[in-house]
């Protein structure tokens, strides 16, 4: 008898097992917003203690797209510095996750920034940069799928086509990471780019104003906001709590400065821009 | 007794697999070319119907728009006996568009006024409420 129960305790359990696993593979697409348990398998590299989705609504957050974010800020009149970007060589220089997933946000936004101002070969440097790191990521596929770089370099002085490859790229990394719920290089890729692109805004707006360009650093809060509350889930990480202190403190101008108050403004400014600078440069010289 | 718990297990995990065929990455970015047109793509998000629990009538999502760009907002849901109906409200969570009297509409282009975050609310079908071969999805695009 205790015999016969062991054997069917046994094979309960080992339907258990295939239950778990078929359903398991279905739950990778994303966490269920619901559930509480975190003590799901971690895929990524950095770990992620807690990625409950309690803050957000049904679906993780969707950012904007940092090609996106480039592209109205180019419409807004923001021209090509040269200088002004990451070096693309620096790409080897990244090691750590961390700092591999940020800097592939701001490799991401300096190559549509090269691109929208038909910067050629630049943006080709931008773009073997942001493969360097999603390899180094382990997100071989996004380029290996779509033999993106030949393409790439094949239609290098035609601004759509590449925009089209560009967000080609964008839409095979926002899937892959999702599907795979590696939301901590999400969140650090997107910290990077929206970092870059309102660096590159406000070192414009330090030495010319542009009301345009101006009121669309002044949209980006509405992203930031969004963007430091995703990143709370990792806030147990020393290096996800500096940067989200960074952030934090970006937004308290940014806030100032969408205020009704104009008195404070031109001082504001200045904060805002010593504040970008800071976060830049930190991102963009750790590895 | 074994071949039971082999067949049953089969069946559970096919039943899985099939709602993960819907939201698989593949299926997803097929869409996403197919029914963006040209828009670019700008964001995607995808999650079986089971993953929101058996009691979920209405499924909700945010996405952030900026003033005087235009979107598409592009239905994904896959696997439904019927077509999903979706709800697309503004910043002031005012009703901006609903597929309601003709379901056959599966997304719809505007110009943002202001910038923010627009909401999108998918009504799951009653009959497909235990369904595990669903997928709720959908995508963002500019132009």
């Amino acid at each position: 008898m205790l015999l016969k129960h062991m054997n069917l305790t046994s094979k309960l359990a080992t339907a258990g097992l295939v239950l778990s696993v078929a359903f398991g593979c279905g739950q990778n697409q994303e966490k269920d917003a619901t559930a509480g348990d975190s003590t799901s398998s971690d895929s990524s590299m950095m770990g992620r203690d807690s990625l409950q989705e309690s803050k957000t609504q049904d679906f993780f957050q969707s950012l904007p797209s940092p090609i996106h974010v480039a592209r109205i800020f180019q419409r807004a009149g923001l021209k090509y510095i040269s200088g002004i970007t990451n070096p693309a060589s620096n790409a080897s220089k990244y090691l750590s996750p961390y700092s591999k997933s940020i800097n592939l946000g701001v490799y991401t936004t300096d190559l549509s920034y090269c691109t929208f101002n038909d910067q050629s070969q630049e943006s080709i440097s931008y773009f073997k940069a942001v493969k360097t790191l999603t390899d180094g990521l382990n997100l071989t596929s996004i380029f290996e799928s779509t033999n993106m770089i030949p393409r790439f370099e094949k239609n290098i002085g035609n601004r759509d086509s590449l925009v089209m490859l560009m967000a080609t790229m964008s839409m095979e990394s926002d899937i892959l990471l999702k599907q795979t719920s590696r939301l901590d290089i999400a969140y650090l890729s997107f910290a990077g780019a929206w970092t870059e692109s309102a660096y590159i805004a406000t070192q414009m707006l330090k030495n010319k104003r542009n009301p345009d360009i101006l009121k669309r650093l002044l949209d980006q809060n509405n992203s930031l906001g969004k963007l430091i509350n995703l990143l709370q889930d990792f806030k147990s990480k020393p290096e996800f709590d500096e940067l989200i202190t960074g952030l934090t403190d970006v937004k308290a101008s940014l806030d100032v400065l969408n205020s009704e108050n104009t008195t404070t403004h031109e001082e504001e400014f200045k904060k805002l821009t010593t504040k970008v600078e800071a976060l830049r440069n930190k991102i963009t010289n750790d590895n | 007794m074994k071949k039971i718990f082999f067949i049953l297990s089969l069946c559970v995990a096919s039943l899985a697999n099939q709602a993960q065929a819907q939201c698989s990455d593949k299926t997803i970015k097929r869409l996403c070319k197919d029914g963006l047109g040209t828009y670019i793509f700008e964001s995607a998000a995808f999650k079986p119907l089971t993953a929101f629990g058996a009691k979920k009538t209405v499924v909700e999502a945010a996405f952030s728009v900026y003033s005087q760009e235009s979107y598409r907002v592009l239905n994904l849901c896959q696997g439904f006996s019927d077509v999903v109906e979706f709800a697309i409200y503004d910043t002031d969570h005012n009703l901006l568009f609903s597929n309601k009297s003709d379901k056959s509409v599966k997304f719809y282009d505007f110009v943002a006024q202001k910038s923010g975050d627009f909401s999108i609310e998918f009504r799951i079908p009653a009959a497909d409420m235990k369904s595990t071969s669903c997928c709720v999805a959908f995508a963002i695009g500019y132009k």
